[in-house]
C-alpha cells in the first residue's frame, strides 16, 4: 500500500504542517537579485544548445523522467490517504482520489485528475480538478477546479514538486481558508451560518461518494475506478500487493551480504551468531 | 548377473509352489519366501560346516575357501533379494534377515575370513558382496548391528590405520562406503547407530566410514567423486546430530584434510595461464576445463562450498576455520603477491574463478575477510589487488574483472572499505553541499551534463556511398519515422500551449510500442491496466512510468539516441538488483548516516562552529520544504573589497587545467552550482576574518587535536589556499587502508580513497588504453554506479555537485577525455572512417560473444550476472542495436578468425590507413596501435556516457527497497569464535 493507512489526528496534521505555511511566499528564503534572471536565461540557452547539440534527441528522455521523479517522490512521501496513478495516455495527467478521515469533511472520497503543463518544470503549477465539484471555499463549485495557484504563486523547479500540490489538496479539508475564495457562497455560509455550511458539506460529501462506482469521467485504462468489493477479483489483487514478485526472491542473491554492525562502519563488526557448544 | 541367473533357476519353482500366505504383492520374479529361507538355511548349514570344522582341523584350505565362498554368495544374494515381511508393520524384517540376525551369521563369515587371514582377493570378493548387499537390498540391512558390525570388522580388517587401503580394493572400497552413505542418508538412525558400534569397536577415536573416505577427498575422477558424495551425505546426515559432530570436529581429519588439500593442490596449478586471444581477462568453465589440475581444484573447493552449505555449524566452522588459516592465508595470500608478473594474472585469475563459483554466504564470507582484512607484507589482500588495475593491459583486465566479480557481490564490508568510507566524512563535498548528496537528478540536468560530452566527432554520419553497403544497419540512418506515432505533447515541446486534455492516439502508441520491442532485444510483455506489475516490486503504483510502460515510448528522432532505452532498461535493472541486494545493509550511507563524524571514522569534527554552520541550520529552518539546495544568502554589499580578489583567485585555482573548447566552457559547473559556490566562497572569506582575530586560539586547538585529522574547508585557515594549487595525484600514494589508522592522508587533505583513484586515472588515459581495457574500466565503473548509496551515488553521478578543489570529480575527469578524443579527431582526417569501421567490428565481436553459450560460467550460483563478465556490454548493446541480424552475422563470419587469433590481423586491416606514412616500421606500428586504440576509445567512450547518463536518470526514479523480514538472520554463521 502507499500510506500507512489510517492517520490519527493529531501526527497526520504534523507531518503535513511543514507542507502548509511555507506556501506563504514571505516564508520562502529570498533569492539573490543577480540569480534569478541567470537561472532564467540558463533555461532557453541550454535548451537551444542542445538542439543543436548531440543530445537533442534526448531531450523527451527529460521530461518523462522528470514527471517519473516527481511520481517517485510522491511514493516517498507517503501521503495519507492520497492516491496518485499517472494516465496510460500522457504523463502529464495524473488520477488521484483522496480519503478525508476526519473533521468537517470525513469519510469523503473525492477523485481528481492533476494536469501538469507540459514545460514542466518550467511552467506554470499543475491544475488540480475533482471530478465532483467538492462544495468548498477553495474549489470552484461548476469546474470543480482547486485553486492551487494561492498556495503556488509560481512554480519553482527543485523546490516545488507535486507531491506538495497533492498534499495542499488535502490540507484544505482538514484546515479551511476563507481568504479569496472561488466559491464565495460557501465562505458566506461559514462566516455566517457554519451550521448550514456543516450541513452542505455532508451533502457534497454524500453526493461524491454516491458517484464512487460511476465509470471513470475520463476513459483511460488507468484510469482510479471504484468497483464493490469482490474477493474473486480484488482478493488476488490484493494478495499480490502483500508479496514481493517471486522474481525478486529468486535473484542472484537473496540478501546482500553485509556483515556490518547497525552503528559502525568496521567491516565484520557484526557479532556472529554463537555457537552451541 | 549371477543373481538373475539363480533366480532363473528359482523361478519354475516359485509361483507354483506359493500358498498366497502373503497377500502382499510381490514382484513376480521374487521367489516364495518361504522357500527362499529353506535354501538359505541349506546353505548356511554347508557353510557352517566348514567354518567349524576349521576351528578343530587344519587343512584343505583352498577347497574350504571355494564352497565357503560359493554358498556366501548365494545366501547374500538371497538376503539381498527378500523384501520386507508385508503386513506385520512392528517388524516387517523378513525370514532370511530374521535369520541372520538371530545367528549373527555375517559376523561368523567374517570372523572366520579375519581368523584364517584375508588374502587381497578375498578381501575385494567380500567388499565387492557387501556392496552388492548393501546396494541392492530391500531392506534397511544396516539397523541391524548384526550387519553392520561384520561390515565394520571387515573394512577396520581390509585397511590399514597408517598406509590406508591397498590400491586394488579402493574402487571397491569407495563404491561401498557410498552405499552404505546412502543407506545412511535415508535412514538416518544408520549414522546414530554407526557412530556408536564405532566408539564400542575402536574407541572414541574412529567414525570408521568417515575417516575411510577422506583420504579420497581430493581424488581425481569417479572414485573422487563418489568419496566426496558420500561424505556429503554423512555431512548432511549429521548436520542435526550434534555429537557427530563434534566428532567429526574434533577426533577426524575431515576439515583439516579439507583445507591442506585445497593448498596441495592450488599449488599444482599453473602458475602462468597461456592465454588466446588479446581479450582474454578471467577464466570461464571452458578455459579450466581443460586444465586438469584446476578442474581438481574446483572439485574440491566445489565440495567445500557444499560441506559449508550442509554441514553442522560445527563442522562448518572448523572448515571455514581451517580454510582461512590452513589455504588462504599461507598459500593464496603469497600467490597473489608473487613478483613476476605472470603469476600475478594467474593468481588474480585463480581468486577471481574461486570467488564466482563459491554460493555459500559464510564461505565467501571467508574469502571476503581474508581479502580485506588479511595483510601480507603490511599491506591488505585489497590494496595490492587494487593498485593492480594501473598496470599494464593484462594484469589489469584480470584485475577489472576481478573488482567487477566483488562489485557484484553487493557486499556493504567490501564497499565500505573499497569507496564508501573515504566518502562517509564528506569532505570531499563543499559544506553547503552536503545535504545534496541526498538529491536525485530530477530533470535530467546530469544526464544531460553526460551526453553533452560525447564528442561531436563521435555523432554518427551516414557512410559514404561507397562504405555504405557492407555497412551494418545498426547505426545507420535513423528508422524510418512515420510523424503519426508521435504525441509531440506528450514529449513536451516547451513551446506549445499547455493542454488540459491531451488527446491521445492509442493504436498508433502500441505500433510503436511493438516496433520498438522488436528492435530491442528481449521482448517485454506489453503491460497493461492493473497488472504490469513485474517490471517494479514496488507495487504497482509506481509501474505505469516504468521504460516498459506504452507510457515510455519515444520517437526515435535520430541515430543520436540509438539504444538510448537499451541503456535506460540495462540502468535500471542495474539498480533494482543492486538496491535490492543493498537492502539489509546496516546503514543507507546518505551523508547522514552513518554520521560524518563518526568516531569510527576517526574524523574529527570542525573546531570552531562556523558562522556558515549556524546560518545554513538557520536556513534549515526557514526553508519550506525539506531538502532544498538553497542555503541563506549573503547580501551582496556585506563583502569586503579583499574578498573578491580571494574569489577569482580561488575560482581560478579550481578551473579545469585543460584547455576548454569552443563549445564547452561551462561544463562541470553548472549557472546555480556556480552561484551556490559563489556564496560559499563569501561565506568561507568572511569566516578567515572571523577566524583571523581569534587565530591563535584555534590553531592552537587545531594542532592539539589528538590524532592526524581530516578537516572540513571551513576550519582550516591558511591550508587550503596551499593545498589547493597542485596536490591531488599524490594522495594516492600515501594512501593508507587500515580501519585502525586515520583514512586518507595526513593533514586532511580530503580523499576519495585508492580504488576512485586508480579507476579514475584509469579512466583519464582512455586514449591509450587497449579497447578491452576499456570495455572492462567502463564496465566496472557502471556497476559502481548502480549503487544507490546517496554518497557513492552523488559522488559519481550528480554532475551538479561542488567538490573540494583536491577532489577530481568523475565529469571532469570524462571532460578531459573528451578533450583528447576531439583534438585526436582534429588531427586525423579519416577518423570517421575509422570510427565506422571500429563500430562495425565491435559489432561482429558482439555477435560472437552473444553466440557464445551461457554454459561458460561455474553454475552455481550468480551465473547469469556472471556471465557478463566476460561479455562486453557494450558490444553488446551496440549489437542489440542491429536492426539486420543476417548482416550482423555476416559480419561476425568475417571477424571470426580474425577474433580467434586475437584479432590482430582485423585490426591491422581495418586502420592500415590510420599509419603515418613513411615511418619506420617499428614506428608504424606504434602509430598503428597509438591510433587503433584513440579510435576504439571514441566508441566506448561515447556509450559509456549514454550509459552513465542513463543511470543518473534511473536514479531519479528508483525506490529504496524495505529491508528483508529475516534482516541478518538469513546470514549464516560462520566464523568460530576464538
Amino acid at each position: 500500500g502507499i500510506s500507512d493507512g489510517e492517520e490519527q489526528g493529531g501526527p497526520g496534521e504534523q507531518r503535513s504542517s511543514p507542507t502548509h505555511p511555507p506556501f506563504g511566499k514571505k516564508q520562502l528564503p529570498s533569492i539573490p537579485k543577480n540569480a534569478v534572471p541567470i537561472t532564467k536565461a540558463a533555461s532557453p540557452a541550454s535548451s537551444t544548445e542542445s538542439a543543436n547539440g548531440t543530445h537533442a534527441s534526448y531531450g523527451p528522455f527529460y521530461l518523462e523522467y522528470s514527471l517519473l521523479a516527481e511520481f517517485t517522490l510522491v511514493i516517498k512521501q507517503r501521503l495519507p490517504g492520497i492516491y496518485v496513478q499517472p494516465s496510460y495516455r500522457s504523463t502529464l495527467m495524473w488520477f488521484g482520489v483522496i480519503f478525508i478521515r476526519h473533521g468537517l469533511y470525513q469519510d469523503g472520497v473525492f477523485k481528481f485528475t492533476v494536469y501538469i503543463p507540459d514545460n514542466f518544470p518550467d511552467g506554470d503549477c499543475p491544475r488540480v480538478i475533482f471530478d465532483t465539484p467538492v462544495f468548498h471555499p477553495l474549489v470552484d463549485s461548476v469546474s470543480g477546479e482547486l485553486d492551487v495557484r494561492r498556495a503556488f504563486t509560481k512554480w519553482r523547479r527543485n523546490h516545488n514538486h507535486i507531491w506538495q500540490v497533492l498534499m495542499y489538496a488535502r490540507t484544505i479539508f482538514y484546515k479551511i481558508n476563507t481568504m479569496d475564495p472561488l466559491n464565495p457562497e460557501a465562505v458566506v455560509l461559514y462566516d455566517k451560518d457554519f451550521q448550514l455550511f456543516k450541513s452542505k458539506v455532508v451533502d457534497s460529501v454524500k453526493l461524491c461518494n454516491s458517484h464512487l462506482f460511476d465509470q471513470p469521467k475520463i476513459d483511460d485504462p488507468f484510469a482510479i475506478s471504484f468497483s464493490p468489493w469482490n474477493p474473486a477479483v480484488h482478493e488476488e489483487a490484493k494478495d499480490k500487493m502483500f508479496r514481493w514478485p517471486e522474481d525478486y526472491n529468486k535473484g542472484p542473491l537473496v540478501s546482500g551480504l553485509s556483515w556490518v554492525k547497525p552503528g559502525s562502519t568496521q567491516p565484520f563488526s557484526k557479532e556472529d551468531i554463537p555457537l552451541q557448544t | 548377473m549371477e543373481v538373475m541367473s539363480w533366480l532363473s533357476r528359482l523361478n519354475p519353482r516359485g509361483p507354483g509352489t506359493r500358498t498366497g500366505r502373503h497377500a502382499a504383492p510381490t514382484s513376480p520374479c521374487t521367489a516364495d519366501p518361504e522357500t527362499c529361507l529353506m535354501v538359505f538355511e541349506n546353505h548356511w548349514r554347508q557353510v557352517s560346516r566348514v567354518l567349524k570344522q576349521r576351528e578343530s582341523s587344519v587343512g584343505g584350505y583352498a577347497d574350504d575357501l571355494t564352497a565357503v565362498r560359493n554358498h556366501t554368495d548365494q545366501m547374500l544374494c538371497l538376503l539381498a533379494e527378500e523384501r520386507p515381511a508385508g503386513g506385520d508393520i512392528d517388524s516387517p524384517v523378513g525370514p532370511i534377515l530374521k535369520m541372520v540376525v538371530a545367528e549373527n551369521i555375517l559376523d561368523e563369515l567374517v570372523q572366520w575370513h579375519v581368523r584364517r587371514g584375508l588374502d587381497p582377493d578375498s578381501q575385494l570378493e567380500l567388499l565387492k558382496l557387501f556392496e552388492m548387499l548393501i546396494g541392492q537390498s530391500h531392506q534397511p540391512l544396516l539397523l541391524h548391528s548384526a550387519v553392520l558390525q561384520p561390515l565394520l570388522n571387515l573394512l577396520g580388517a581390509c585397511v590399514d590405520p597408517q598406509l590406508g587401503s591397498p590400491p586394488a580394493l579402493e574402487s571397491s572400497l569407495v563404491l561401498l562406503l557410498n552405499q552404505v552413505c546412502v543407506c545412511m542418508a535415508k535412514e538416518t538412525a544408520v549414522l546414530e547407530l554407526i557412530f556408536r558400534c564405532g566408539l564400542v569397536q575402536q574407541g572414541p577415536t574412529n567414525l570408521l566410514i568417515f575417516s575411510l573416505l577422506v583420504p579420497f577427498i581430493h581424488r581425481d575422477g569417479s572414485l573422487g567423486q563418489q568419496a566426496r558424495d558420500a561424505l556429503l551425505l554423512v555431512m548432511a546426515t549429521s548436520a542435526s546430530n550434534h555429537s557427530v559432530a563434534r566428532h567429526i570436529a574434533e577426533n577426524s581429519y575431515f576439515c583439516p584434510v579439507l583445507a591442506t588439500g585445497l593448498s596441495a593442490l592450488y599449488s599444482s596449478l599453473p602458475r602462468k595461464i597461456e592465454v588466446r586471444g588479446d581479450d582474454w581477462h578471467a577464466l570461464r568453465r571452458e578455459d579450466w576445463m581443460a586444465v586438469s589440475s584446476l578442474v581438481l581444484f574446483m572439485n574440491s573447493l566445489e565440495f567445500c562450498n557444499a560441506v559449508v552449505q550442509v554441514a553442522h555449524p560445527l563442522v562448518r566452522c572448523q572448515l571455514l576455520d581451517y580454510l582461512h588459516n590452513g589455504f588462504l592465508i599461507p598459500v593464496m595470500g603469497p600467490a597473489l603477491h608473487k613478483s613476476s608478473v605472470d603469476e600475478m594474472i594467474a593468481s588474480t585469475a585463480y581468486l577471481d574463478l574461486f570467488l564466482r563459483s563459491i554460493t555459500e554466504t559464510s564461505l565467501l564470507k571467508t574469502f571476503l575477510r581474508f581479502i580485506l582484512l588479511h595483510r601480507h607484507d603490511n599491506d591488505t589482500i585489497l590494496d595490492t589487488l587494487l593498485t593492480r588495475i594501473s598496470s599494464n593491459s593484462r594484469l589489469c583486465m584480470v584485475s577489472l574483472s576481478l573488482f567487477k566479480t566483488l562489485l557484484s557481490l553487493n557486499c556493504e564490508d567490501l564497499m565500505l572499505q573499497l569507496v564508501l568510507r573515504y566518502l562517509l566524512p564528506c569532505t570531499h563535498v563543499m559544506l553547503s553541499q552536503r545535504r545534496a548528496v541526498r538529491e536525485t537528478d530530477l530533470y535530467g540536468k546530469s544526464a544531460d551534463k553526460f551526453l553533452s560530452l560525447i564528442p561531436e566527432c563521435c555523432r554518427i554520419t551516414p557512410a559514404p556511398s561507397s562504405e555504405r553497403d557492407d555497412e551494418p544497419a545498426f547505426w545507420g540512418k535513423g528508422k524510418p519515422v512515420s510523424d503519426t506515432f508521435m504525441d509531440n505533447r506528450l514529449l513536451g515541446s516547451p513551446t506549445s500551449e499547455s493542454p488540459v486534455h491531451p488527446r491521445p492516439s492509442t493504436p498508433s502508441r502500441l505500433a510503436l510500442f511493438i516496433r520498438q520491442q522488436s528492435s530491442g532485444g528481449q521482448a517485454i510483455p506489453p503491460s497493461s491496466g492493473s497488472e504490469n506489475a513485474p517490471s517494479s516490486p514496488r507495487g504497482s503504483v509506481s509501474s505505469p512510468l516504468s521504460p516498459d510502460s506504452p507510457v515510455h515510448q519515444l520517437p526515435d528522432t535520430s541515430e543520436g539516441e540509438t539504444g538510448y532505452l537499451e541503456y535506460l532498461r540495462d540502468a535500471r535493472k542495474g539498480i533494482e538488483l543492486c538496491s535490492w541486494a543493498c537492502r539489509d545493509w546496516s546503514a543507507p550511507y546518505d551523508g547522514e548516516n552513518p554520521s560524518p563524524n563518526s568516531p569510527h571514522l576517526q574524523h574529527q569534527t570542525s573546531v570552531p562552529t562556523s558562522t556558515q554552520e549556524c546560518l545554513e541550520s538557520e536556513s534549515q529552518r526557514l526553508s519550506p520544504v525539506p531538502a532544498l539546495t538553497e542555503t541563506s544568502t549573503v547580501p551582496c554589499d556585506s563583502r569586503g573589497p579583499e574578498s573578491v580578489e580571494r574569489l577569482i583567485e580561488e575560482l581560478l585555482e579550481r578551473a579545469p587545467s585543460e584547455p576548454l573548447t569552443g563549445d564547452s566552457k561551462c561544463q562541470g559547473i553548472s549557472i546555480e552550482a556556480f552561484h551556490q559556490e559563489l556564496r560559499e566562497l563569501e561565506e568561507r572569506v568572511r569566516e578567515r576574518r572571523v577566524l583571523s582575530r581569534s587565530s591563535e586560539e584555534s590553531s592552537r586547538e587545531y594542532r592539539t587535536a589528538p590524532t592526524p585529522s581530516l578537516t572540513d574547508e571551513d576550519c582550516l585557515p591558511v591550508e587550503t589556499e596551499q593545498h589547493s594549487s597542485e596536490t591531488k595525484t599524490e594522495s594516492y600514494a600515501t594512501g593508507v587502508f587500515s580501519p585502525a589508522r586515520p583514512l586518507g592522508p595526513p593533514l586532511a587533505q580530503p580523499y576519495t580513497g585508492p580504488f576512485i583513484t586508480v579507476l579514475f586515472s584509469k579512466l583519464e588515459s582512455m586514449m591509450q588504453n587497449s579497447l578491452y581495457v576499456n570495455i572492462l574500466l567502463t564496465g566496472v565503473v557502471f556497476q559502481l554506479a548502480c549503487y544507490p548509496q546517496p554518497l557513492l551515488r552523488s559522488f559519481l553521478l550528480n554532475t551538479n555537485m561542488v567538490f573540494q578543489p583536491s577532489v577530481k570529480s568523475l565529469i571532469q575527469v570524462l571532460g578531459s577525455v573528451k578533450n583528447r578524443i576531439e583534438a585526436f579527431a582534429a588531427t586525423h582526417e579519416d577518423f570517421p572512417a575509422m570510427l565506422r569501421k571500429a563500430r562495425r567490428f565491435l559489432v561482429a565481436r558482439g555477435k560472437l560473444d552473444w553466440s557464445d553459450s551461457p554454459m561458460g560460467v561455474p553454475t552455481l550460483r550468480r551465473s547469469d550476472s556472471l556471465i557478463k563478465s566476460r561479455k562486453p556490454s557494450l558490444g553488446d548493446l551496440i549489437l542489440r542495436h542491429t536492426n539486420s541480424p543476417t548482416r550482423a552475422r555476416h559480419a561476425a563470419q568475417l571477424a571470426l578468425a580474425h577474433v580467434r587469433d586475437g584479432g590482430q590481423s582485423l585490426h591491422s586491416a581495418l586502420f592500415r590507413g590510420g599509419a603515418a606514412s613513411g615511418a619506420s616500421g617499428l614506428e608504424k606500428q606504434a602509430e598503428a596501435l597509438r591510433v587503433k586504440n584513440a579510435v576504439y576509445c571514441a566508441v566506448i567512450f561515447s556509450e559509456f556516457l549514454k550509459e552513465l547518463a542513463a543511470l543518473a536518470q534511473e536514479h531519479s526514479v528508483a525506490l529504496p527497497f524495505p529491508p528483508s523480514q529475516e534482516g541478518s538472520f538469513s546470514l549464516p554463521p560462520s566464523q568460530k569464535k576464538a
